[in-house]
């Protein structure tokens, strides 16, 4: 029992120790893959952040130079001869070629005299010419400004005459005729436009293709001047309530709206940076530079990079680490299904093993018991075989030596040949007897039943013995009482028969002078027969023993007589007893009584049956 | 030669019968008992030249009545005489072991077996004797 606890115990401690370990690994590697994880997003998340700065300063610059190219053109046009002689024609050609040399960005050059009205225009013939000339742009801040500061202007975004956005860059035309500051005089202003739309596309194509990322643009004022994919909101002050509210609407988490009217604001002083914000539930990287021309903050680019490389690493790694804390856990189970089944098996085995030992055991046991068993069979059969004999001996030497002798002694020829036929008969008896005792005892003794009454087949025996009495001994009386005349039993007749003789030989043998008494009764559902004397009684120390073998010997007994009786009673399902009919003196005789059940135990026969002697 | 004594205890009348004939039709004064008691009783040193006795007998078996007798007389030759077939042999045994007393041991040397020849009988008395 204590073993098998604590191999239970054992078994315990080692599915904590298999649980612990993959807990334990389980734990180690999901902080592992976690902080790789965190380590890779963090990587792509930087170069992310460097790719958008990169960009946004390359492209700033590329814008910057372009604008500056612009501005350099316009200058070279202010101080083109045709303009300051108004020769149309070649200005004209100028014109246009200035337009042709910049024409991946702007949209067309122009000419204003000094009054802001439209001179010349890039790329228009003498129909188009009509059309436009003599507009009058002298309200325009691309018109007034240089004509004021007699230097280069960058325009806020302008609403043109025909409703197209764009930008414009102006500078004056001077004339240089005189000296001193009254001698430049302003004869004109010459203009170069910028599409938005242009602005955009040029700006979409400085994309790096590979990075996926979006450009948006202020002016300097604010003003939503290009937005990839959200060209609605091109003229929209970016702190104005339309384009606020739809921050508001795409802003997850909502505090993302302050961080980037934040990143806006710190943008439009110029400053060149970049800042991490979710937007609509992603991070992104929003990098920006101001466009600097001429050392002038003409315009702000904003790079924005969404961290889609870093989040979907992160959920590659993150799905890895599931992966990876399912197998552990399925390994995790499988070796405590494994224990588990493990352990069962031992533990049925052990059951099975207990069993059959239990039951090797009480083999064992009752093969000892029946060793033993049959060692006192084997003593009581030695010991029975050993008597036995010697009662055999006994008549045999006596029979031997009478037939030596009566040759020797002629005169006692007649005693001799009556010692030699009694000894004859007693080993005959004795000879009888050992055969009933081994059929008893091989339990081969067979019993011819029939229906008869008791009371008859116990005359007939008492009649045999009481002519044997009157012939030898008269001092004895024998006596059938009939207490019930009919007593039916199913019995063996020849062995009860001998039951009875025995009984009434061994009375009659201790029976010097005296009564015998036989009586027969119904009793409950049982027969008594009771054969009583009043002989010599019983020696008390033998009648614990009396109906054992060769316990109650006489002379002429084999002493097998008893226990042959007390066989033959019980195969009829009866039982004998005896006792002394005085406990304190003796000469008083005994009583030995069998019981037989009985064939039909009627009221009418038994009240009917009356108590009478027959003597 | 002096008629030699024997003393004969059995139980069995028929046996004293047919032994004590035989013994005393080769010249021999047999003494007969049947029951031991007796016999002990009525024992006396020097009475006898060999005592006979039955190993079963009711009351006194025949070893107790050996020991008994060879404290009156230690000199007296016995030959046991039993018809049991297993004790036959343990008594012999008894008799070599030290379970009793040394100079008891030295009295027997004969055990015989029933149902013997008379003629053996006499045969094994007269052997017995003249040691």
């Amino acid at each position: 029992m204590l073993k098998k606890e604590r191999i239970s115990k054992t078994n315990i401690v080692i599915l904590a120790v298999v649980a612990t370990v993959a807990v334990g690994v389980s734990i180690f590697l999901y902080q592992y893959s976690t902080f790789t994880s965190n380590k890779i997003g963090d990587i792509a998340s930087q170069e992310v952040r460097s790719n958008a700065r990169i960009e946004v300063h390359d492209i700033s610059q590329i814008l910057a130079n372009k604008l500056q190219t612009v501005a350099a053109l316009l200058q070279t046009l202010a101080e083109a001869p045709a303009l300051h002689n108004n020769e149309y024609k070649r200005a004209d050609i100028v014109i246009n070629n200035r337009q042709h040399s910049s024409g991946d960005l702007t949209d067309f050059y122009m000419w204003l005299d000094k009054n802001g009205k439209i001179n010349w225009l890039s790329n228009i013939n003498e129909t188009t010419y009509q059309k436009y000339k003599g507009t009058d742009l002298s309200y325009r801040p691309y018109f007034t400004i240089p004509k004021n500061t007699h230097a280069v202007y960058y325009s806020s975004l302008i609403e043109s005459n025909d409703k197209v956005p764009r930008l414009y860059i102006s500078y004056p035309v001077i004339n240089m005729t005189g000296s001193g500051t009254n001698t430049r005089t302003l004869t004109g202003v010459v203009v170069a436009s910028i599409r938005l739309e242009t602005l955009g596309n040029f700006l979409k194509n400085q994309l790096f293709p590979q990075f996926n990322s979006t450009i948006g643009l202020l002016d300097r004022n604010g003003i939503i001047l290009y937005a990839t994919g959200a060209q609605q909101y091109v003229g929209e002050y970016v702190f104005g309530d339309k384009f606020q509210s739809v921050l508001s609407s795409s802003s997850h988490p909502p505090e993302s709206k302050n961080l980037l009217n934040d990143l806006i604001s710190k943008s439009l002083q110029g400053k060149i940076g970049s800042g991490d914000i979710f937007i609509n539930g992603k991070m992104n990287t929003i990098a920006y530079q101001p466009v600097a021309v001429d050392g002038k903050n003409f315009l702000t680019l904003y790079i924005s990079a969404q961290h889609s490389l870093a989040t979907d690493v992160t959920a590659l790694i993150n799905q890895q680490e599931y992966f990876t804390t399912l197998i552990i856990a399925m390994l995790g189970a499988v070796a405590m299904i494994i224990a588990f089944l493990v352990f069962s098996w031992n533990k049925r085995l052990a059951t099975v093993v207990n069993t059959r030992t239990e039951e090797l055991k009480m083999a064992i046991d009752s093969l000892a018991t029946a060793n033993e068993q049959l060692k006192i069979h084997d003593k009581m059969q030695t010991e029975f075989i050993n008597i036995a004999s010697h009662e055999m001996k006994t008549p045999t030497q006596a029979i031997l030596g009478y037939s030596k002798l009566i040759q020797r002694h002629p005169e006692k020829r007649e005693e001799m040949i009556q010692a030699i036929s009694r000894n004859a008969t007693r080993l005959q008896r004795l000879t009888n007897d050992i055969l009933d005792v081994t059929r008893i005892e091989s339990r081969s003794l067979k019993l011819n039943r029939e229906k008869f009454n008791l009371n008859v087949l116990i005359s007939d025996v008492v009649d045999d013995y009481r002519n044997e009495i009157e012939k030898s001994n008269g001092r004895v009386k024998l006596l059938h009482e009939q207490l019930n005349q009919i007593i039916y039993v199913e019995a063996d007749k020849n062995r009860l028969s001998q039951v009875i003789s025995n009984l009434l030989s061994n009375a009659i043998k201790f029976t010097k002078e005296g009564t015998i008494t036989v009586e027969a009764e119904i009793k409950g559902s049982k027969a008594l027969v009771t054969i009583k004397d009043t002989g010599q009684g019983i020696d008390p120390e033998i009648i614990p023993r009396l109906f054992s073998k060769f316990v109650a010997k006489s002379e002429s007994g084999t002493g097998l007589g008893l226990f042959i009786s007390k066989s033959i009673v019980e195969a009829h399902g009866g039982r004998i007893w005896a006792g002394n009919n005085h406990s304190d003196v003796n000469g008083r005789g005994a009583t030995f009584t069998f019981s037989l059940p009985l064939l039909r135990p009627t009221e009418g026969e038994t009240t009917a049956g009356t108590a009478g002697a027959n003597t | 030669m002096n008629t030699k004594k024997i003393l004969l205890v059995d139980d069995e009348p028929d046996i004293t019968i047919v032994f004590s004939m035989a013994l005393e039709d080769n010249g021999f004064k047999v003494d007969v008992f049947n029951d031991p008691l007796l016999a002990l009783t009525e024992f006396k040193k020097g009475s006898y030249d060999l005592i006979l006795l039955d190993y079963k007998m009711p009351n006194m078996n025949g070893f107790e009545l050996y020991t008994e007798i060879i404290k009156i007389d230690d000199k007296v030759k016995v030959c046991f005489i039993t018809a049991f077939e297993i004790y036959y042999e343990e008594l012999k045994k008894r008799f070599q072991s030290s379970s009793i007393s040394s100079y008891g041991k030295e009295n027997v040397k004969c055990f015989i077996s029933k149902p013997i020849e008379l003629d053996d009988l006499v045969t094994k008395v007269k052997e017995e004797l003249a040691y």
